[in-house]
């Protein structure tokens, strides 16, 4: 009886230890992890807890900063930080960052520093290898070495970093953000060095691309022809920098360092078969500013709505900050202490990338298989190799050798052949001279031109333009970053790394950048597209320019003397498109021509279309398949190979001044057929097959903003935390930029007038990173028609609407 | 004196879970079911089935207050994660796993209680 007792008893503890273990558990599913049920589950510690807490304001701990200074939140969460200098306000914007995007800041950090399979396991190997290879974290260290010189900065960044610090360290694990329980990890303290390595992933964004292999491929494919099918300059080229505007010096002053043509070298290495995920081109942001002479109240207005990959949490955060020094309002990153884009009462400013090609490739020549010793300069110089060692989530850890050269890291490996690779020259491995977070700082609390051509100094890369107005009139516009000195045509192609003479040859002073001041035409404007015409004195290649945005803004701005905000506030939201202005009439024109095209509804429709991409518009969705489809057939030589996907593929630009003016190119002709096409056959064509698409019973009812069906996902693409089949107007090439998953992330408009800033904006997002919270998402349909908020500047620390917010 | 027991096995559960669930780790539970299961010596089916029924409603009511206090769309979008999940199946199945947790450790208390319990 005792031995059955006691088998009992056995088996039932066995039962507890079973469940307890199942259910504490991360079981893996399909390569993810799934979160342990029990603690999930769990009342105290689990998600539960997270809903109740969304329901609230998040927790703030008023003792933790009150020696700091006050915060007041507004209806939409917008903090609005009083202190008695910048060192408290920045305690508090640390505070208040990790209080709404604790998980954000703290995991997007942690993917720049390659480590992202610690939490997700080994999907995410690939992922953090790169991260690794492109030296992320190897130039945040090098940053915070440069920091550390500015004893002031440094110590600001400190101040931010304990802020954070002090929010994480008042948090129960039950209270973690949700992401957390569902990933399974836990916060990391912050510190400045994360700090550098958020500034080190928005450089990736916006200036780790090139088109170099890509270009390499297609000069290979193409031969001569190449120059004529992938032009510098091109017949819609509205520059940034107004054509005949006088530059700080002239080619003279560099003729040692930027000689002759550097032009088409073969490196011999062939067809380079490495297809890259570089996000769509033809997308961007936009900014200008109008002088009070084109306005029609008589002030300075800009406008900006920086364009990038959309997600929840936004990468955007309002913030306004008031000291006794300064009083600015604007969106800043989590992350980084300090407002990015804003304006005080003095100036504004706004920015947009500049998109110089600063990361150059080198053909590197090993010796031998073991590749310790490669070329330079006729001599075999060692190898330096730097041993990644990678935590793994359920795995050993892994490790990565990565081979770093004379030129920087070896990035890709030749699969054919062991004696070729790849090495990567970035901007970001060279330190500054400046703590590039000064920028911000200064920028902050600019009173004028002056100020703000000092504070921009400061800033290295990402190259952007910074557009800006002061009330005491002044708009300038200077594209910012460290260009470096190049021969015409250097590095727009693979370069053979056995040359040293292949290196750049330093940077340009930022004096010498281009930048332009009062111009008299009355505004300023950038839109990605190329900084100079080709007076200025030194070379720099395509890394991501655009021209339709730029020459189609340029004409509007142009257009009127009388801008209000309000107008300047529609434009950022226009979506004609100059693309399908210069083509449709052409595509037109040739069905007119054909007998069995007449009468046809779609086209009839077409004829009618006013050029807009509108959400409910069926003619956007007409065109762009038609010219899709187009496009594919007349560069058939490579859009329809799958043996050469890396490669670049003429412009749509390029393919419409083509259209325009070369009526008997050969690459009109398709490849599959036997007979003899001409560019009138594959309109037709495509015609035919954008017809037979949008035949589809299912598709009758299609529009534009439907057949987009625009995104905007979850950091982590959590199932469920983002949001999808959105329904928007815009597309790449017009003002309102919004393809897919990208689009404009903040919008903003400033009027500086004698009573103080009159200011808007919106983010397609919320200001609270907590997935369920009020404003986690609150804006995104405002976004989307186009609304805005008006900003609340408060003028100081007694400014009576501050007794309308809530204060901690 | 049996029925009492077991109303009493009820309402302690009932109050030994809504403590735990709001003070403690979901696993809290266990070791609080087994010592009440071993000090109310009920017969391990009977403390089995009365730490499920009685611990079940009060996760469920708990989780379902967590809900509709805050009117968050968390627990909307936690459900899309877990292949659709509705709010409602995700009470179900918050409230099951707190009322077998209770039940495993109910049972092993109860078991061990009449280890030493002398056979009349």
């Amino acid at each position: 009886m005792f031995m059955k007792k006691y088998f009992g008893f056995c088996f039932s503890v066995f039962l507890c230890f079973f469940w307890g273990f199942i259910m504490n558990h991360s079981w893996k599913v399909e390569g993810k992890y799934l979160p342990a049920i029990g603690p999930f589950f769990g009342l105290y510690e689990g998600f539960w807890k997270n809903v109740y807490m969304a329901g609230k304001m998040p927790t703030v701990s008023a003792e933790s900063f009150s020696t700091h200074g006050k915060l007041y939140l507004d209806v939409r969460e917008v903090p609005h930080i009083v202190a008695d200098d910048l060192k408290r306000a920045y305690f508090i914007q640390g505070y208040v960052h990790a209080m709404h995007r604790l998980w954000q800041m703290d995991f997007s950090t942690r993917a720049a520093e390659g480590r992202v399979s610690e939490i997700v396991g080994p999907l995410a190997l690939d992922f953090d290898k790169n991260k690794r290879r492109k030296g992320l974290a190897e130039s945040a260290r090098l940053s915070i070495e440069t920091w550390k010189k500015f004893p002031e900065t440094f110590s600001l960044v400190e101040a931010y970093s304990d802020g954070v610090n002090q929010y994480i360290r008042e948090l129960d694990p039950s209270e973690y953000p949700v992401e957390y329980k569902i990933m399974g990890f836990s916060p990391e303290l912050w510190s400045p060095f994360r700090s550098a390595l958020f500034h080190k992933s928005m450089s990736e964004v916006l200036c780790g691309r090139d088109k170099d292999i890509e270009l390499t491929n297609a000069r290979l494919f193409f031969g001569k022809d190449f120059d004529l099918l992938f032009p510098e300059e091109n017949d819609l080229m509205d520059p940034v920098i107004p054509a005949q505007t006088e530059w700080a010096f002239s080619s003279d002053s560099i003729r040692d360092l930027s000689p002759g043509n550097f032009g088409w070298k073969d490196t011999g290495i062939g067809y380079i078969p490495w297809q890259r995920e570089q996000g769509e081109s033809g997308l961007g942001s936009n900014n200008w500013a109008v002088a009070a002479s084109k306005s029609a109240s008589g002030n300075p207005i800009l406008c900006n709505d920086p364009h990038l990959t959309l997600t929840l949490p936004s990468i955007w955060y309002e913030q306004q900050i008031m000291t006794p020094d300064l009083n600015v309002y604007g969106v800043t990153f989590p992350g980084i202490p300090g407002v990015i884009i804003g304006f005080n009462e003095s100036v504004a400013w706004g920015v947009t990338n500049g998109g110089w090609d600063v990361m150059d490739w080198y053909k590197i020549q090993w010796r031998d298989s073991s590749q310790t010793e490669y070329l330079l300069d006729g001599k075999w110089e060692k190898t330096e190799f730097r041993i990644e060692t990678l935590q793994v989530r359920g795995c050993e850890p892994v490790f990565d050798t990565i081979r770093v050269t004379h030129w920087g890291p070896v990035v890709y490996d030749d699969p054919m052949h062991y004696k070729y690779g790849l090495a990567m020259h970035w901007v970001i491995r060279y330190g500054s001279q400046f703590c590039e977070l000064d920028m911000f700082r200064e920028m902050n609390s600019a009173k004028n031109f002056q100020d703000y051509r000092n504070a921009i100094r400061k800033f290295p890369y990402p190259a952007q333009n910074i557009a800006f107005i002061s009330r005491e009139g002044d708009i300038a516009l200077t594209v910012q970053g460290a260009m470096p000195i190049k021969s015409k045509g250097q590095g727009r192609f693979v370069l053979d790394g056995a040359e040293s003479k292949n290196a750049w040859n330093g940077f340009l002073p930022y004096e010498w950048n281009p930048f332009t001041h009062n111009p008299e035409r009355g505004f300023v404007s950038s839109a990605n597209q190329k900084s100079t015409d080709s007076s200025f004195p030194v070379y720099y290649n395509d890394g991501d320019f655009r021209e339709y945005r730029g020459a189609i803004l340029n004409r509007f701005l142009q257009s009127r003397n009388d801008w209000t905000i309000q107008d300047l506030r529609d434009l950022q939201f226009n979506s004609y498109s100059l693309k399908a202005e210069t083509a449709l009439p052409l595509m037109l024109a040739c069905t007119d021509t054909l007998s069995d095209k007449k009468n046809r509804p779609f086209l009839n429709s077409l004829r009618e279309w006013n050029f807009h991409y509108d959400s409910a518009a069926i003619q956007p969705v007409v065109f762009d398949l038609w010219f899709d489809y187009l496009h594919k057939l007349v560069w058939d030589e490579i859009t329809l190979d799958t043996t050469r996907k890396a490669i670049s593929v003429p412009s749509d630009q390029t393919t419409i001044h083509l259209m325009k003016n070369s009526a008997n190119l050969t690459y009109y002709d398709l490849v599959s057929t036997s007979q003899k096409e001409n560019l009138a056959d594959l309109i037709s064509i495509a015609y035919d097959s954008m017809e037979i698409f949008l035949g589809n019973d299912e598709l009758k009812n299609l529009n534009w903003g439907r057949y987009k069906s625009a995104s905007i996902p979850h950091l982590a693409k959590i199932p469920g935390f983002g949001l999808s089949n959105l329904s928007s107007s815009g597309t790449k090439d017009v003002l309102n930029a919004h393809a897919r998953t990208f689009g404009p992330s903040w919008r903003m408009a400033v009027e500086l007038t004698e009573d103080g800033p009159v200011a808007y904006g919106i983010y397609p997002g919320g200001q609270d990173g907590r997935p369920g919270a009020k404003n986690y998402k609150s804006m995104i349909t405002s976004w989307r028609e186009g609304k805005y908020y008006e900003l609340l500047y408060l003028k100081n620390g007694n400014d009576p609407r501050i007794q309308q917010l809530k204060s901690f | 004196m049996k029925f009492n027991s077991k109303v009493l096995f009820f309402i302690a559960m009932v109050l030994g879970a809504g403590v735990s669930a709001l003070f403690a780790p979901w696993w809290v539970l266990m070791p609080v079911s087994a010592i009440l299961g071993w000090f109310f010596k009920l017969k391990w089916w009977s403390a089995g089935i009365l730490a499920l029924v009685s611990v079940f409603p009060v996760w469920y009511l708990i989780a379902w207050a967590y809900q509709y206090s805050s009117g968050s769309e968390l627990a909307v979008m936690i459900g899309d994660m877990f292949m659709g999940l509705g709010i409602n199946q995700l009470f179900m199945l918050t409230a099951l796993i707190g009322g077998i947790s209770a039940a495993l450790g109910a049972i092993a208390g109860s078991t061990f209680g009449h280890l030493f319990k002398t056979a009349r």
